[in-house]
């Protein structure tokens, strides 16, 4: 903590530099080193995850990674080029990678040349006590720097010599501006700062139930339409994963509200999402085997591991061809043509032609958001720890279904008390879905029994299923305490309280 | 943050230039670093070109935290501030003596480091008083320079003894061999008798070196002006040891 701070100018000309030199030299003794230009690439996932997180990825030529953020600096040199979290070295880097960008894949954003030299000002012993820097940008492939930027950096301990050099400098420069940092690089060049992904739809209470609706599908059919271009060029599994949710959610939502739509519409809208989602869905599920191989490893001891890798080889094959499908049925004209239609349905006026299209959305939102929490505490009241599975699967489609009616809707609530009811079914949802997901994966595992003939890879099968089938087995015994937490009296008041009419 | 010491009742054994390199390598490793001189000989302040402030402030040192932070210098290094020594830091002993509390003296004035810094080095003179006695209370681990001869042998018994007797935990104390000259015989069976007794010995040793004697000359770490030489790979690599030891301390 020095109480000192550095101060930065734009010079005006080539000259300003030199000129700078020339009134410190009778003061200090100097000692100059040049910098070279460099390139320096910013990195962040599509999303810009680690930019709105606090963090500035820079990979320099020399494969040198920095991360700078208000907690300092990391630094990693890392041969190769590295895209996903798991493919850096063990270390902070990773780790913040691993927390911030998740699945993500890193891109290039953009590309600064920028060089840096420094003139050192020191004293009788030689010791710095002062430092010059000089920042030069230059626009891609250019000789010429577009910029500079000259910065009196103050050392600790060493105020005196500091207002010693602002004394010498300032007469000769222009107004003081602000640090030439990343951000301020980049506007210069002319770079836009991505935004953050916003999860409202600027929806009204008091708006009419079919409009607000239609206006929520286009935002999110646009939204999934986005991540095409990423499924195409296979960036990250992440884009398919966004495109399919955004696709579930409209769906979800059109079928919410029904009532909303006249029968006809509604049956259009539906048909015409599910043929979107559905040929997308062998790549997902193979996408997220091959995702938790390591998870899969962990789970049988090393004699599997042959044919645990054998199987991971063909499922990897198998979804290079699922991989081409998708990008041939994006491709089609098949496709462009339902999104045309589907767009044309969503942007076209309402017809108010069913009986609820008319009312306010936030009394719909309310009464149905409500009428689920009662279906769901009615289901869930039945479940003991021998209810066949089904029923605890229709628990789950109805919880999701809760959860989405108070995530569509929940800028039309207090923001605090709605994140907190979301937060609380999230718990029990998260158990829901683990008892699901082992059911899914077992399910996913058997179709191969049938395929495949190696009998190493049969048994790693087998000690998969085995394994998977008493963990599921530990999740359904959590259920019934996860429940009579969400169904607690506080809870269920404050359900009352948001959504009664 | 943790505290380590470079620490010996012997002189001359190479623990200022344990203390400069390491402080060095620290804060090259991107850790905040800084490292305070408490020999009033000012050996490390001299190698890292700090001058102490005119003003005698040793008198100060155990009582004000803000009168600390306020002789806190740069280095010419990122990532490294040097409290320098002062030459009425030779009363340390005897002020100590005077004032309550002083095995935690040193530890409670440096707790408010922790904001600023990851890592605090001490540089100690060579005695064996209160001041000692503060270092390794305040310190999480204390590296001891050996030099494989039978005086730094029975030195470093000695300082054995006297954790036993004053209870100290004495597994704060690492030694590792220092100024070792390979082609001596009795460095070759002092170094072997020692590392049977002593299973906390170091793996690295610290070879004797005219590049680490020229550092009087260079006024810098070793690293900057002779990077390839054995003892500058041999105190990165000493350096490199430490780490898990000060993160597990």
């Amino acid at each position: 903590m020095t109480d000192l701070q550095a101060k930065h100018w734009l010079l005006p000309d080539n000259k300003a530099y030199r000129q700078i030199e020339n009134v410190l030299k009778p003061a200090f003794a100097l000692r100059k080193k040049r910098g070279q230009k460099s390139a320096h690439q910013l990195q962040d996932d599509y999303d810009w995850h680690l930019w709105h997180g606090g963090f500035r990825l820079i990979k320099t030529s020399e494969q040198e990674y920095k991360l700078i953020s208000d907690e300092g600096l990391v630094h990693e040199t890392v041969a190769g080029n590295p895209r996903f979290w798991w493919e850096f070295p063990e270390g902070e880097l990773k780790e913040t990678l691993k927390r911030t960008i998740k699945l993500r894949a890193l891109n290039d954003i953009c590309t600064l040349d920028i060089s840096e030299s420094v003139m050192e000002l020191l004293d009788e012993e030689q010791k710095v006590v002062v430092r010059i820097k000089l920042t030069r940008v230059y626009k891609a492939n250019a000789d010429t720097a577009s910029h500079q930027f000259v910065s009196v950096l103050p050392l600790r301990g060493y105020k005196a010599e500091f207002s010693k050099a602002l004394t010498l400098c300032q007469p000769i420069l222009p107004e003081e501006t602000t640090e030439p940092n990343l951000e301020y690089l980049m506007q210069l060049q002319g770079l836009e700062i991505k935004s953050k992904a916003s999860d409202t739809y600027g929806i009204s209470a008091e708006e009419p139930c079919e409009k607000a609706v239609l206006q929520m599908c286009s935002a999110m059919f646009a939204h999934a339409r986005t991540n095409e271009a990423g499924v195409i060029s296979d960036i990250d599994t992440e884009f398919l994963h966004h495109y399919r949710v955004s696709i579930r959610k409209s769906r979800s939502l059109i079928n919410l509200m029904k009532k909303a739509f006249a029968a006809e519409k509604h049956l259009q809208i539906k048909t015409q999402l599910a043929e979107l989602a559905s040929p997308t869905n062998p790549l997902r599920d193979l996408d997220v085997f091959l995702l938790d191989k390591s998870y899969y490893q962990s789970l049988l001891p090393d004699t599997y591991e042959a044919g645990l890798e054998t199987l991971f080889n063909h499922i990897a094959k198998e979804r290079q061809a699922a991989y081409k499908r998708v990008c041939t049925f994006f491709k089609s004209r098949a496709y462009t043509q339902k999104c045309k239609k589907l767009e044309t349905l969503f942007s076209s006026e309402p017809e108010f032609a069913s009986e609820l299209a008319k009312i306010s959305v936030l009394k719909i939102a309310k009464q149905r958001t409500l009428k689920r929490y009662k279906k769901i505490c009615n289901l869930g009241n039945q479940i003991v720890d021998d209810t066949p599975d089904e029923e605890v699967h229709e628990l789950r489609i109805e919880c999701k279904k809760l959860r989405y009616l108070m995530e569509f809707f929940s800028e039309l609530f207090p923001k605090k008390r709605i994140s907190a009811l979301i937060k609380s079914l999230k718990s029990l949802q998260t158990i829901l879905g683990d008892f699901n997901d082992y059911s899914v994966q077992k399910e996913f595992l058997a179709q191969y029994l049938s395929k495949e003939k190696d009998a190493q890879v049969v048994a790693a099968i087998n000690g998969l299923v085995a394994v998977l089938h008493q963990k599921q087995l530990q999740e359904r015994a959590r259920v019934c305490t996860a429940f009579a937490a969400f169904s607690e009296e506080a809870i269920a008041t404050e359900f009352q309280q948001l959504f009664a009419q | 943050m943790r505290v380590i010491s470079c620490y010996s009742m012997k002189g001359g054994v190479g623990k200022t230039a344990t203390a400069v390199n390491i402080a060095y390598w620290a804060a090259k490793s991107g850790i905040k670093t800084l490292l305070i001189d408490l020999d009033p000989q000012g050996a490390s302040s001299f190698y890292f070109r700090v001058r102490p402030t005119k003003k005698s402030w040793g008198s100060k040192f155990f009582k004000a935290y803000k009168e600390l932070i306020q002789n806190i210098k740069a280095s010419d290094y990122e990532n490294l501030d040097v409290i320098p020594a002062h030459l009425s830091f030779r009363n340390f002993d005897t002020m100590l003596g005077n004032i309550g509390k002083r095995k935690s003296r040193l530890q409670k004035i440096m707790k408010g480091l922790s904001k600023e810094y990851k890592l605090i080095v001490l540089d100690c003179p060579p005695t064996i008083g209160y001041l000692a006695e503060s270092v390794f209370t305040a310190s999480d681990l204390i590296f001891v320079p050996v030099i494989p001869t039978t005086l730094s042998e029975r030195t470093y018994e000695q300082l054995n003894e006297f954790f036993k007797k004053f209870e100290y935990k004495r597994k704060k104390l690492v030694p590792f061999f220092s100024m070792v000259q390979a082609q001596k015989g009795l460095h070759k069976r002092t170094m072997e008798s020692m590392r049977s007794r002593y299973k906390l010995f170091m793996n690295t040793s610290i070879p004797f070196s005219i590049d680490i004697e020229n550092m009087g000359e260079h006024r810098a770490p070793v690293d900057t002006y002779a990077r390839n030489k054995p003892a500058n790979k041999a105190y990165f690599t000493l350096w490199k040891e430490m780490i898990p030891l000060i993160k597990k301390a």
